[in-house]
């Protein structure tokens, strides 16, 4: 999953984006509206995350500016003021969430993992496609109510595609959601976490779970369960 | 008294009534002057008369009645009369008009010879009298008597008629003059105090909120007042929401080194203990700032307040609050009503925010806003249908109870709502919905 964040106090954005990158997310940072502006139109996101009381450009400007461009993923708004006027004039600019500074790294972390799963169409924490079973909070993999060992990278291709479990999802997609904008991005070592995949979740080839559509991408095709 | 309309009629009227009646008073003293002074004249011409009829006869001076000057003199009871006395006081001669006696003391000392003696008889009857005496010298002094008093008299009937008359018209002519220059003065009045009345009207306006400044072109006696009551409604705004950025300043710069302080504090896998104590420190001071910074917001009653209708700052915060809590539909209903309460709308909607965020997290699917506007005070109610609020209710809202003292989440809301109402001189008070669940009433006096 690919988040940003946009929060000019320097040691808040860094302790943040620690504790992101330590969950396995790409982070995006900026200190400022102007940045903050650019990184919500151009990168491929998931989610976004952004102070209100920004430097330059405002938190609701840059929510208006991602929107009008088109940008959907969820955006969760940081307030210290924590005033009622802010939070709806945030929300009415397009944010989906709030959460009042100070707040703990667990809360804002369920909010986000939330908002990431609602975008995909999940309404529980607990995501569920046919006999695999993923639990977001934990990031726990089950399959027939077994766990199964998960690298961190497979996790988070496994989350990514059961996110969007029934939509097509590029290689492309999965490379600029699962990897910093810096690191070395061989599309092959996607074909590989796909592979160990496939093996790890069906070891005796019957559930074929991900499908992959030559060109297009990969498909999560077990139904999802409520 | 107070007011100055009162003193400028009041003031006017007793200058009126000091004016008019000190010109009555010397009119009618003036003119008293001269008509007695016009029928001194007149008696004088008679005694003239009298006296160029005047002639030494057998036995001493004698009156031709044929050479009296006035025919009136002749005719009896005809009101001019003429005596002559000599020094000793003896009636001489009388009119033949002169039927009466002649009024006492009148003739009792003469006045030097060669002078006037002027009076106004009033009792019996009215009467105005002239007393002359004249020495007869020559042949006359035979007789015994060389000195002559001769006595006039007029009746003055007419005169005290005449006189009467007079002062009606003339103080019915005072009157009605003052009647019209009272009349006229309340016109000045009123069109002098006219700018006045304005400043007043749009002042109240501005007091119920229907108004920001007052306008128009104002008399220069007025125009420094209404510019300095401009200007200070002007700088009360400009105060207010320079306080306001203040505050918010502060929490911004108080609460984001809290922010980074609990994530660092997560991020630093203390043992459980240690990171409880100093994660209930910072929930301490944050419950410190919150609470502190939203009581010093807290506008309260002030003379210049708009009206805000409630039911748009319901609808646009269950709007929010159905976008946060999308995974668990709400209905929300909202007053179908232009209900207004006297509050700051950034107020409002503090109060509001917190009130529909705990009814949201706590109700299973319905939250109802109410307003109830009665003659003495207006209630904003807001029911759930959660599982209401535990036994110990009014502990939630007990303000003035040190925030550090609260845990945070518990009730901070609640306490702060009691405190927004409070600034307001309103109430809060929480029990059970018709559903079962929560219900909060906050009034707000009208």
């Amino acid at each position: 999953m690919r988040i940003l964040i946009v929060e000019d106090e320097t040691a808040l954005r860094e302790e943040l984006q620690r504790s992101f990158e330590g969950l396995g997310y790409v982070v995006d940072t900026a200190a400022d509206g102007t940045e903050g502006t650019y990184l919500a139109r151009e990168n491929p996101l998931d989610i976004a995350v952004i102070d209100l009381g920004l430097p330059g450009i405002s938190g609701i400007d840059l929510i208006r500016e991602a929107r009008a461009h088109g940008r959907e993923y969820p955006i969760l708004i940081l307030t210290a003021r924590g005033r009622w006027q802010d939070k709806v004039e945030g929300l009415e600019a397009g944010a989906d969430d709030y959460l009042v500074k100070p707040f703990h790294s667990e809360e804002l972390l369920a909010r986000v993992r939330a908002l990431v799963r609602r975008a995909g169409g999940w309404s529980q924490s607990v995501l569920n496609c046919g006999p695999i079973t993923l639990a977001t909070a934990a990031q726990r993999v089950e399959l027939h109510d077994t766990p199964v060992e998960l690298t961190g990278y497979e996790y988070r291709v496994l989350e990514y595609l059961m996110v969007h479990a029934g939509d097509v999802v590029s290689k492309a997609q999965l490379t600029e959601h699962l990897y910093p904008d810096d690191a070395d991005r061989d599309s092959n070592v996607i074909e590989v976490f796909i592979r160990r995949l496939r093996t790890k979740l069906d070891p005796d080839s019957t559930l074929r779970p991900i499908e992959t559509l030559r060109g297009r991408g990969y498909r999560l095709t077990l139904p999802r369960q409520a | 008294m107070n007011s100055l309309k009162i003193r400028l009629l009041l003031a006017g009227l007793l200058l009126l009534a000091v004016f008019v009646g000190l010109t009555g008073l010397a009119l009618e003293r003036a003119v008293y002057e001269r008509s007695l002074s016009a029928e001194e004249d007149r008696l004088q011409g008679l005694v003239y008369g009298v006296l160029g009829a005047m002639d030494v006869g057998p036995g001493g001076v004698v009156v031709n009645p044929e050479e009296l000057p006035e025919p009136r003199l002749q005719t009896p009871d005809s009101g001019l009369y003429a005596v002559l006395v000599d020094d000793k006081g003896t009636e001489r001669w009388r009119s033949p008009s002169f039927l009466e006696d002649v009024p006492a003391g009148l003739t009792a000392g003469l006045p030097e010879v060669g002078d006037w003696q002027f009076a106004y008889l009033r009792t019996p009857r009215p009467l105005m009298s002239l007393l002359f005496t004249v020495r007869w010298a020559g042949e006359a002094t035979s007789t015994g008597a060389s000195e002559y008093a001769i006595l006039v008299l007029h009746d003055a009937e007419r005169f005290e008629s005449r006189q009467g008359g007079f002062q009606q018209t003339l103080w019915l002519w005072l009157v009605v003059s003052a009647g019209l220059l009272m009349a006229v003065q309340l016109a000045v009045l009123r069109w002098g105090l006219g700018p006045l009345r304005e400043v007043v009207r749009q002042v109240k306006e501005i007091e119920t909120g229907e108004r920001e400044a007052i306008a128009g072109d104002y008399p220069s006696e007025l125009r420094s007042v209404v510019d300095g009551l401009n200007g200070l409604i002007a700088h009360e705004a400009r105060q207010r929401s320079r306080y306001r950025n203040a505050l918010d300043d502060l929490a911004h710069s108080l609460k984001t080194p809290l922010a980074a302080l609990r994530v660092y504090l997560d991020a630093a896998r203390l043992d459980g203990e240690s990171r409880q104590r100093a994660d209930e420190q910072i929930s301490r001071m944050d419950g410190i700032v919150r609470y502190q910074l939203s009581k010093a917001a807290a506008a309260g009653a002030r003379a210049l307040r708009k009206p805000v209708a409630v039911a748009p700052v319901v609808a646009k915060l269950s709007a929010a609050l159905q976008k946060v809590h999308r995974d668990k539909p709400i209905a929300f209903e909202v007053p179908d009503d232009d209900s207004c309460v006297r509050a700051e709308q950034e107020d409002l909607m503090e109060l509001l925010g917190n009130l529909l965020e705990n009814a949201a997290r706590h109700c299973s699917s319905r939250v109802a806003v109410l307003v109830e506007a009665g003659s003495e005070a207006t209630s904003i109610i807001v029911d759930d249908d959660g599982p209401g609020f535990p036994e110990q209710t009014q502990a939630l809202l007990q303000r003035g109870v040190r925030a550090d003292a609260r845990t945070a989440g518990q009730g901070l809301g609640l306490a702060m709502v009691a405190e927004i109402a409070a600034a307001y001189g309103g109430t809060v008070s929480l029990t059970r919905s018709p559903p079962g669940g929560a219900r909060v009433v906050v009034s707000f006096p009208a």
